[in-house]
Order: C-alpha cells, then sequence, then structure tokens
C-alpha cells in the first residue's frame, strides 16, 4: 500500500469511529475493564494467582448457562443487568468456594480451581441446552460468550463497568502497601498486623467482579488473559511495585484501545482475540527490551572491568 | 538523615527497664486432632534482656511462636506481651516483631531492599494512610545499623541470601517493636557467619534496647549475648543463665547422645 493509500485507510478508520456511537461506546466500556483487569493483574501475577483467574472466569460460563436459563423461563428476567447479576452472584460465590476450600479444607488450591472450573463448565452446558429447549427462546450466541461481545455493549452497562473499574481501582490504592506486603510474603505480613484474610477474599471477590466485566469484551475463555498479561508485561519495566501498577494500567489500556482499532481496521475479525494477542505482543516487546537493557548493563560493566 | 538522632529517639526508654516484656504463665496448647504441643510453660522476660529457647524439632516451638505473635487460638494460661494479650499486641503493629525463618527469597518481586524494610511499619500506620516521616527515618536507621544501606536501591531478588536476612531483620526493627522474635536464624550459617550473628545481636539489642527471644533447634544460637536460655520439649526444661546449662540436661531435652557439645557456657564463654 502507498503512504496516501494507508493515510486514507487510517483517516477512514478514523471517521467511521466518529461517526459511530456504538464505536466509541464499546471503546468506552472496553477502557473501563482493561483499567480495574490491569491493576488487578499486578497482585495476580506477584501473588502467583494466575490459575484463580482462569477458574472464576470458567466459572462464569456456568453462571451465564444459569442465567440464560432464568431468562429463558422468567420473561421478567429479561435485562441485561439481571443476567449480569446472576452471573457475578455466581462467579463471587464461586471466587469464595475455591478461596474457602482451599484455605480451610484439605484440598491444594489448584485442586479446588480444576473442580471449580470444569464442573461449572458442564453445568453452564447443560443449563444452556435446557434453556434453548423452551419454546420461543433464542438463547444468545456461544460465540459472544466464550470470545466477547464488546460492539454490543449498552450504554447502562458502560456505567456499571466504569463504577466498577472506580470501586476495584479505589480499593486497591486504599489497601496498596498491605496488597504488596502480602503479595511479598503472606505469612510475613500477617505476623505484622496485615489483615490477610480480608486481603485474599477481598481480592477474590474483586476478581469475581472483574471476571464479569472482562467477559463483555474478551470473553470468558480470554477473560484470565486480561488478568495476567498486563501485570507480566509490567513488571519487566519497574523494580518499583508502584510504577509497576501504574505501567500495567497503562499497558492494559493502551492493549486494549490498540487491539480495538485493528478490530475496526480488519473487519471481519473477532475485537477479543486481538486485544489478547496485543497484549501478548506487548508482553513479548517487554521481553525484548529487557533483554537488550540487560545486555547493554553487562556489556557496559565488562567494559569498565576491562582497563 | 541524621542517624545519630534517630538512634536517640529509638532507645524503648527507661520506664521499660525491668518491667517483663513477655509474660507467659502455665501455657498448654493441644491442636484440634488430640495432638499436645505445650504443656504448663512458664517464661519471664525482662525488657532489653535476650532469651534463647533452644529444643529439638516437633517440640513445640513454632507452635510458641505462633501464640506469641496471636497467630494461634484457644490456648489454656495466661499470655501477655507487653501487657496485651497476643493478637492485640499483633494488631498493634509496633509491639511484637517477627523474623521468619531463612525463607525462601522471592526471586522477581518488584520492590528494592528499603521497600522490604519499610513494609515492617504497614501494621503499625494502618490501612488507608502513609508511614509518618519520623517511622520512615527509623526504617532507613535500621538499614544503616544492619549495614545493608548502600543496597536500598537493588532490588530484593538481587541480593544475597545473608543480606537479604539483614533486610528482613531491619524490616521487624523498622516499627521499633519492644520484642523481637526471630525463628531458626542459623539454619545454614557457617562458623564464620555464627561471630557475625552473635555480634549483630549484640548491636540490635543496645542499639535498639529491643528485647530478642530466638527460637531454635541449633545449640549453636545460644550465643554469648544471650543471658538466659530455656529449653523447650513440650514442656519447659530448663529457663535460667546459659552458664548453668549441663550437658546431661540438654541430652534430656534432645533425647539423644550430644557430640560435639561443650561444656556449660557455651563455646564463647567469657
Amino acid at each position: 500500500m502507498t503512504a496516501p493509500g494507508a493515510m486514507l485507510a487510517w483517516a477512514d478508520l478514523w471517521l467511521r469511529f466518529w461517526d459511530n456511537a456504538f464505536y466509541q461506546q464499546a471503546l468506552l466500556g472496553g477502557l473501563a475493564v482493561a483499567l480495574m483487569c490491569s491493576v488487578l493483574s499486578v497482585f495476580v501475577v506477584l501473588k502467583r494467582m494466575a490459575f484463580i483467574g482462569q477458574g472464576i472466569s470458567h466459572a462464569a460460563f456456568g453462571g451465564f448457562g444459569a442465567a440464560v436459563l432464568a431468562q429463558a423461563l422468567l420473561p421478567a428476567m429479561e435485562s441485561v443487568l439481571a443476567r449480569d447479576l446472576i452471573v457475578a452472584c455466581f462467579c463471587v460465590i464461586t471466587a469464595l468456594g475455591i478461596g474457602c476450600l482451599s484455605r480451610r479444607g484439605k484440598l491444594s488450591e489448584d485442586t479446588a480451581i480444576g473442580i471449580a472450573m470444569v464442573a461449572a463448565m458442564a453445568l453452564g452446558v447443560l443449563l444452556m441446552e435446557r434453556a434453548a429447549r423452551e419454546p420461543g427462546y433464542v438463547p444468545p450466541p456461544l460465540h459472544a460468550v466464550l470470545f466477547g461481545d464488546i460492539l454490543f455493549i449498552t450504554q447502562q452497562e458502560v456505567w456499571t463497568v466504569w463504577i466498577m473499574a472506580a470501586l476495584i481501582v479505589a480499593a486497591v490504592a486504599a489497601a496498596f502497601k498491605e496488597l504488596v506486603f502480602f503479595a511479598f510474603d503472606e505469612e510475613a505480613a500477617r505476623a505484622f498486623g496485615v489483615r490477610t484474610g480480608l486481603l485474599y477474599y477481598g481480592l477474590l471477590v474483586a476478581l469475581g467482579l472483574a471476571v464479569v466485566a472482562a467477559m463483555k469484551t474478551v470473553g470468558v475463555i480470554l477473560a484470565g488473559a486480561l488478568l495476567v498479561l498486563p501485570g507480566a508485561s509490567a513488571r519487566l519495566w519497574s523494580i518499583r511495585v508502584g510504577w509497576v501498577t501504574i505501567i500495567s494500567a497503562v499497558i492494559g489500556l493502551g492493549g486494549l484501545a490498540l487491539g480495538f482499532v485493528l478490530s475496526l481496521g480488519l473487519e471481519k475479525f473477532s475485537t477479543g482475540p486481538l486485544i489478547v494477542l496485543t497484549l501478548v505482543a506487548i508482553l513479548a516487546f517487554s521481553y525484548a527490551v529487557r533483554a537488550l537493557r540487560l545486555a547493554l548493563r553487562r556489556r557496559r560493566a565488562g567494559g569498565r572491568a576491562k582497563p | 538523615m541524621d542517624a545519630k538522632h534517630a538512634s536517640d529517639c529509638w532507645y524503648a526508654g527507661p520506664d521499660h527497664v525491668g518491667e517483663d516484656v513477655l509474660c507467659v504463665n502455665g501455657l498448654s496448647f493441644s491442636y484440634p486432632d488430640g495432638t499436645e504441643a505445650l504443656r504448663d510453660v512458664n517464661l519471664h522476660v525482662q525488657t532489653g534482656s535476650t532469651l534463647a529457647v533452644i529444643g529439638p524439632n516437633g517440640a513445640g516451638k513454632t507452635t510458641l511462636l505462633k501464640i506469641l505473635l496471636g497467630l494461634l487460638k484457644g490456648y489454656a494460661g495466661d499470655v501477655k506481651v507487653a501487657g496485651l494479650p497476643p493478637a492485640a499486641a499483633r494488631l498493634r503493629g509496633n509491639v511484637v516483631s517477627w523474623v521468619p525463618q531463612r525463607a525462601q527469597q522471592p526471586p522477581e518481586f518488584p520492590a528494592t531492599v528499603a521497600q522490604v524494610v519499610r513494609m515492617g511499619l504497614v501494621g503499625k500506620t494502618g490501612m488507608l494512610a502513609a508511614p509518618k516521616r519520623q517511622d520512615l527515618q527509623y526504617a532507613g536507621h535500621a538499614l544503616d545499623v544492619l549495614g545493608i544501606s548502600h543496597l536500598a536501591d537493588r532490588p530484593i531478588g538481587e541480593v544475597s541470601g545473608g543480606e537479604y536476612q539483614r533486610a528482613v531483620i531491619a524490616r521487624a526493627l523498622a516499627p521499633r517493636p519492644r520484642l523481637l522474635l526471630l525463628d531458626e536464624p542459623t539454619v545454614g550459617v557457617d562458623e564464620a557467619g555464627l561471630e557475625v550473628f552473635s555480634a549483630l545481636m549484640r548491636q540490635i539489642s543496645e542499639e535498639f534496647g529491643v528485647t530478642l527471644v530466638i527460637v531454635s533447634h541449633d545449640l549453636r544460637t545460644v550465643v554469648p549475648e544471650c543471658q538466659q536460655v530455656a529449653c523447650l520439649n513440650r514442656e519447659l526444661h530448663f529457663h535460667d543463665s546459659p552458664s548453668r546449662l549441663t550437658p546431661e540436661l540438654l541430652e534430656d531435652v534432645f533425647r539423644c547422645k550430644l557430640t560435639g557439645w561443650f561444656p556449660a557456657g557455651g563455646r564463647h564463654a567469657r
């Protein structure tokens, strides 16, 4: 493509974005989701809770099945908000269940997650099949649940996710130094007077809510990606956890916006997977930059040692 | 920062000297499955002194530490840390501090040595608040005393095991606790390291006026700096000055022949 051709294509994209309220709304909602997930992802990565994120997001599929069945049986549950509420309850309860099983029961955390994850997926499929048998009810496409439907986000949902993002960011800011100590060494944090139980279950609830929100943009299969990738990339840029959190938010917001623009340009492809692959590309880039920086530092140190 | 000035305000103060900072009366504890861990333990530790609690594996040392930190409930008997119940003392954040066993160092955690030391202030500062300037100065002073201030801006994952241990001790000292509990501090420490450890304990005790309780299965932990030693094997077998410790008694506590143990007073007998 020639340079003027590329310019025209970009201008076209730009105009298309500003002409279409759907696109603007979708981007606005997606940014809120990216913000809350990327802030939480720092602690998911540092506390090694990535598998819990996966577990909760797969559990959301079970919640979605329950919500679909409720909508099929009860016309009063028609609204999207009711559906989200059911999924949110399901996610938070699963998250707390995983926490309780692994902290109080005899199960190890990964076993508890493995069980909850497959049980919720299986339940979700059966509930959705049952709902499809209801005469006159057309279930939502499975694809939208699994890989996200960001372009269909409503204005009300945009408001909801921004309020959720604000609450989660505020909670993380309020308990930041406690969370850092908790992630660094939970046992020591407890001995130093940090209420670690409160932090652990609070983090699980926040993860449950973030997964529900992430479901809208990237779907349940890829929600875990938003809860891991920004934090994993940001960690490579700084040795100070405060900066890591800020960088993670920037990477999350930037990755979402970039993936979104790509999906506008490549109209035939889904937004969710494009966002996830953009974040993976950012991670690869971060690794490359770090490797380069380390190599340069070693070279400089070597050069100094020689004479 | 003016280290000398900070050190002046640090001293526990004459008002506490001679008081018992730790009072344990008739402490017994059994786990829910019926295993008896501690039976009728009595301990009294004066402010500013140093106590070594030694005993074999499974003697209830860790249980005792957890009770002193208020992490285990359901014990019988009376435990007071600086006059407070242990759980209340822990939540204050500046009464009792803990140096965990030489734990695995988180390899890639994005925090500097100074940040890890400042973590010790978290309980004292409380949620929704930033640490006070004076507390930050104390944290910096702890770095100085432990000889790691030149590492302050290094990532915690890149320092050596010994330096990490010093950072963890500085973290415990940062909130200016009255009582410092050290869990197996000499694990993996060689003979030369032991001299350093001994000097460090003396320095900490002098500089900070803090009471030290060292819990270990390692007899070498009974350094000359310990005014008192207690032998624990479910029950307390001995609680007195180390000079009165006999090999027979130790063999009784550890339930085995102890070769290589040296006569009363320890290797560094003055």
